[in-house]
């Protein structure tokens, strides 16, 4: 039972997919996780690594109607009745550079850098200018040590984050911790500086 | 006791004769000593010799080098025609149930392979049943041909592209007595030296049956050679049949039997002998020789393709079944018989093999070291970082950054261009050099080193040092833009007058004879202005322009004189790649690699080359920079690019022509990759061609035939963007009219601009007709709410 005393949603295997539906779309995602806390896991997942590339289907007239119904209703987790299922082909569980982040992660946790940095590089080699993959590059440079790298990687996501502030935040708190393990005081305090600026 | 009372012996003539005698004896056996004592000297050395050859043979193993290793994935942009290819170079068969690894199938815009194992730098990725399914020049979908489970992601075992012994320049496949099949062995035996298991390294009754069938015949018919003698002459290879080397070799043969057991011989021998030549390489042994001729591991050879092998033995050249198919198949026959006659195989084989096909030349590879010029450059990576003696030790494997896909089209479109280039100058000799590498990687994907791939010689993309030209004034205008100018800045294109103590004036003037006048900083750049160029590098002074191209990666001393701003100084292609990489990754010095990892022969990491960044220029000079780049192909000397490469790929890129015609270079980087070209003629004459006529085309060429990626440059923070007004100008007017939307850096913004309230979209109109055009759009309006 979720928050608002709604009961669980019937027919599992219909209302699945358009659960997926609604979470894939995105836009009522973080009120539909929201408000079913208990049964959120596995969208979660499906969210972190599905291929978002479904902008521009023909169902936000649904959605619009929805929105009205939220603000009126509060949280709406069943779609309205008599809605025909819209059968969408099925979603990439994982794109090739998501799962080799994965598995990079795995080897991080695992102590493993060097094996880290090799899959790493395999993920740099399907998305080049992915800010994040050399956001990764840098935490793994940071964990085998060599905090000159880890800067440079850092100010090459930076170069390539646009203006995804959270990362180039995350990037100069990163660069920060490594200058002051390389015992340059001055700079990790710029660093630090740059990190609060970073909004 | 015996006592016998002598006469008196006769003094004088018996005594003579004795003493002769003695003499005589005496001086046999010193005789008989001491050549023996030579002899045995002789035999010493001899045995020294061969074990020498023998020893070294047998524990120094060449190391391989492969390609790097084809991963696959969905939206990946690859085609069937290129997977086919791919496998094929990796000496993937063809095969239509496709269960076995090394074994593939295509139907259409599906295709199933079956991968091999393979040892990886991070472990072993297993072998793995595939299929690939493509639509649209993409890879749609890939699954495991067994359980129909999707996959993210394929890495393929990567194909060898050659192999070297650091010392020589011979391949093997090496073998070991446990991959000889038993129908080899056996017919080999059976062919060559039926009592090979008997003798003691040479054999008497085949010699003399030999001279018997000989004198029969009139000629030589049949050699009387043991496996073990023939070893012997395939070691030394020396043409000279006298009957000294005769004899050399037959006590080397015995010697070598009393070191060698005879598994240890037949096996040197398998991986020994002649068996073909591909160019200026030789085929050795039956491992290379069933790769090279059936594409198959000798353990899946059929009798008649033994056969075949067995057969050329006694002449590869004579028997090529390349050049003379007829007797290559005759002397298959005879062999075959012989395997009958001696019972190695049975009726039913021996038809079957009889009845056998010769093997088409399709199947032959052609140049088993493919790629010799990329090779190079393995090899000196390879010397720079390593001993020699390491690099004997037993079979490294190298794993390079080579892209066949890449690599095949540039030897490709170099080749065809540079001929088409001829005709259209009506002069022969030209040649050219390609280096082409990812942009944010730095990884060499391919490289050309002349016009004729497989012509072993003078690697011009690593040797060629040839004056630059144009290609240097981005550096100069890096230089400005990191010294107050900006994109916008006017740079006077006239006329300057430059002297030095004890020389001539110097008087440079433009390609087409004229000054421009006043002109925004871009334009000299797009427009590749010399009068401009020097009068920006003199401001901001040549020695600082020196500094950043070292900067950039180059790493020469340069005296800064002013010709330097023109691009006097000479550099290799490899280097030019390498200043340009620096632009192409955003301001980060990535050092170029072309070896990924060297492997031991049992799969220990040797040594790896990882990534590794350091940024030497603020990126937003860079973008800048970069920016104005892209309008030397947009508007500027590199604009009939666009008859290759479509408008929306937005290349960035330089022509440089050097003095006199004589250099034409193209340097240009895409959303993926960067490539470098020169076109000149080793002679150092003029080519009558410049950037854009001459490297620019092949470069277009060769990127037109490749996927293409449209570079975006990542605005960094900081920039403004603003039209600048006319007024301060002589002449604004872009080439086709657009109007000159530039990036600044926040703060240098010029007055007299209009600074726009967003970043426009480069294609459309200015932003406030955009606005206006989405304000009809309610819809649209009310979507955008909920994004």
């Amino acid at each position: 039972m979720n928050r608002l005393g709604m009961g669980p949603v019937v027919g599992a295997g219909l209302a699945r997919d358009k659960e997926k539906r609604y979470v894939e779309g995105g836009r009522l995602a973080p009120l539909l996780r929201f408000c079913r806390q208990d049964q959120v896991d596995e969208s979660e997942e499906n969210m972190k690594t599905a291929n978002p590339s479904h902008r521009g289907n023909p169902w936000w007239v649904t959605g619009l109607l929805l929105a009205l119904i939220l603000l009126l209703h509060g949280c709406a987790a069943r779609p309205p009745a008599g809605e025909p299922v819209i059968s969408k082909p099925p979603v990439q569980e994982k794109t090739a550079a998501s799962s080799l982040l994965a598995s990079a992660h795995q080897a991080v946790q695992a102590g493993q850098f060097n094996r880290a940095e090799m899959t790493l590089e395999r993920a740099l080699r399907v998305e080049p200018r992915n800010a994040r993959l050399w956001h990764e590059m840098a935490l793994v440079k940071y964990g085998q040590g060599d905090y000159g790298q880890t800067v440079q990687f850092c100010l090459k996501a930076n170069s390539l984050a646009g203006r995804d502030s959270a990362l180039i935040r995350q990037n100069w708190q990163l660069m920060s911790r490594a200058y002051a393990k390389m015992g340059d005081i001055d700079k990790a305090e710029q660093a630090k500086m740059k990190a609060e600026a970073a909004n | 006791m015996f006592r016998k009372k002598k006469a008196a012996p006769k003094k004088g003539k018996s005594k003579k004769i004795k003493s002769l005698r003695s003499t005589f004896i005496k001086v046999a056996v010193a005789v008989l000593v001491l050549s023996s004592v030579a002899f045995i000297f002789y035999a010493n050395y001899l045995d020294k010799v061969i074990r020498a050859k023998f020893d070294g043979k047998r524990w120094s193993i060449p190391a391989v080098v492969y390609a790097r290793s084809l991963e696959l994935y969905p939206e990946l942009a690859f085609t069937p025609e290129m997977l086919e290819e791919e496998l094929q170079l990796g000496g993937y068969r063809k095969d239509q149930q496709a269960t076995a690894p090394g074994g593939y199938d295509r139907q259409g815009n599906v295709m199933h392979l079956v991968t091999r194992d393979f040892y990886f730098t991070d472990g072993l990725e297993k072998s793995l049943g595939v299929t690939v399914e493509f639509a649209g020049r993409r890879v749609a979908a890939i699954t495991r041909t067994d359980t129909g489970e999707r996959l993210s992601l394929v890495r393929i075992d990567p194909a060898r592209i050659g192999s070297f012994h650091p010392r020589e320049h011979e391949d093997r496949v090496l073998l070991k007595r446990s991959d000889l099949p038993d129908l080899l062995v056996k017919s080999l035996v059976a062919v060559e030296d039926q009592h090979f298991y008997i003798h003691f390294g040479v054999d008497p009754f085949a010699i003399i049956r030999a001279m018997f069938v000989n004198l029969r015949a009139g000629e030589t018919v049949q050699g009387g050679s043991t496996l073990t003698q023939q070893l012997v002459k395939n070691f030394f290879l020396n043409n000279r049949r006298t009957l000294g080397r005769k004899i050399n070799e037959a006590i080397m043969a015995l010697l070598l039997e009393m070191h060698y057991t005879k598994d240890e011989i037949l096996t040197a021998y398998a991986n020994e002998i002649f068996l073909g030549q591909d160019g200026a390489r030789a085929v050795h042994g039956f491992g290379l020789a069933s790769q090279f001729y059936f594409r198959r591991d000798v353990k899946d050879l059929s009798p008649d393709q033994i056969a075949m092998l067995i057969g050329m033995i006694k002449g590869p050249s004579y028997y090529d079944p390349r050049r003379n198919k007829e007797r290559c198949l005759q002397r298959r026959q005879v062999v075959l018989d012989m395997m009958r006659s001696e019972n190695v195989i049975n009726e039913e084989q021996y038809q079957t093999a009889k009845a056998a096909k010769l093997e088409s030349s399709d199947t032959i590879m052609s140049g088993f070291n493919r790629y010799p010029a990329f090779l190079e450059l393995v090899r000196r990576q390879l010397d720079r970082d390593y001993r020699e003696e390491d690099l004997t030790g037993d079979g490294l494997k190298i794993l390079t950054t080579l892209d066949p896909q890449v690599q095949i089209k540039v030897e490709k479109h170099l080749a065809a261009t540079i001929t088409s280039l001829e005709k259209q100058t009506g002069r022969k000799g030209l040649e050219g050099a390609v280096v082409v590498s990812s942009r944010d990687g730095g990884e060499i994907l391919a490289l050309a080193g002349g016009r004729h791939p497989l012509k072993p010689g003078f690697n011009r993309a690593l040797d060629a040092q040839r004056p630059i030209g144009s290609l240097v004034k981005p550096a100069v205008y890096l230089t400005a833009l990191a010294n107050g100018y900006t994109l916008a800045t006017p740079v006077d294109d006239v006329a300057v007058t430059l002297t030095s103590a004890g020389t001539k004036q110097w008087r440079p003037a433009n390609f087409d004879k004229k000054e421009h006048g006043r002109v925004p900083l871009y334009q000299a750049l797009a427009q590749s202005y010399n009068l401009a160029t020097i009068r920006v590098g003199l401001d901001v002074g040549v020695e600082k322009v020196v500094a950043n191209v070292r900067r950039m990666g180059v790493d020469r001393d340069f005296s800064p004189y002013p010709s330097f701003l023109l691009g006097a100084a000479p550099m290799s292609p490899l280097e030019v790649s390498q200043m340009f990489q620096t632009l192409a990754s955003g301001g980060f010095y990535l050092p170029q690699r072309v070896i990924g990892s060297v492997l031991t022969a049992d799969n220990k990491v040797v040594k790896r080359f990882g990534l590794s960044v350091e940024q030497r220029f603020p990126a937003d000079i860079i973008f800048l920079l970069n920016n104005a780049l892209e309008r030397v192909v947009s508007e500027g000397t590199a604009h009939s690019l666009a008859s290759y490469v479509p408008d929306y790929i937005k290349v960035a890129g330089k022509t440089g022509t050097s003095d006199d015609l004589r250099d034409s270079w193209f340097a240009g980087f895409t959303g993926d990759k960067l490539a470098v070209v020169w076109i000149g003629r080793d002679d150092n004459k003029p080519t009558r061609l410049t950037g854009s006529g001459g490297a620019m085309v092949v470069w277009g060429k060769i990127m037109q035939s490749l996927p293409l990626q449209p570079l975006e440059l990542t605005e960094p923070q900081g920039i403004e963007w603003a039209r600048v007004d006319t007024a301060s100008l002589r002449s604004f007017t872009d080439y086709f009219g657009e109007k000159a939307w530039l990036p600044f850096i926040a703060g240098t913004t010029p007055r007299q601009t209009t600074i726009a309230r967003q970043q426009p979209d480069r294609q459309a109109a200015p932003p406030a007709e955009k606005l206006r055009k989405s304000g009809t759009n309610l819809w649209n309006t009310i979507r955008n709410w909920f994004r």
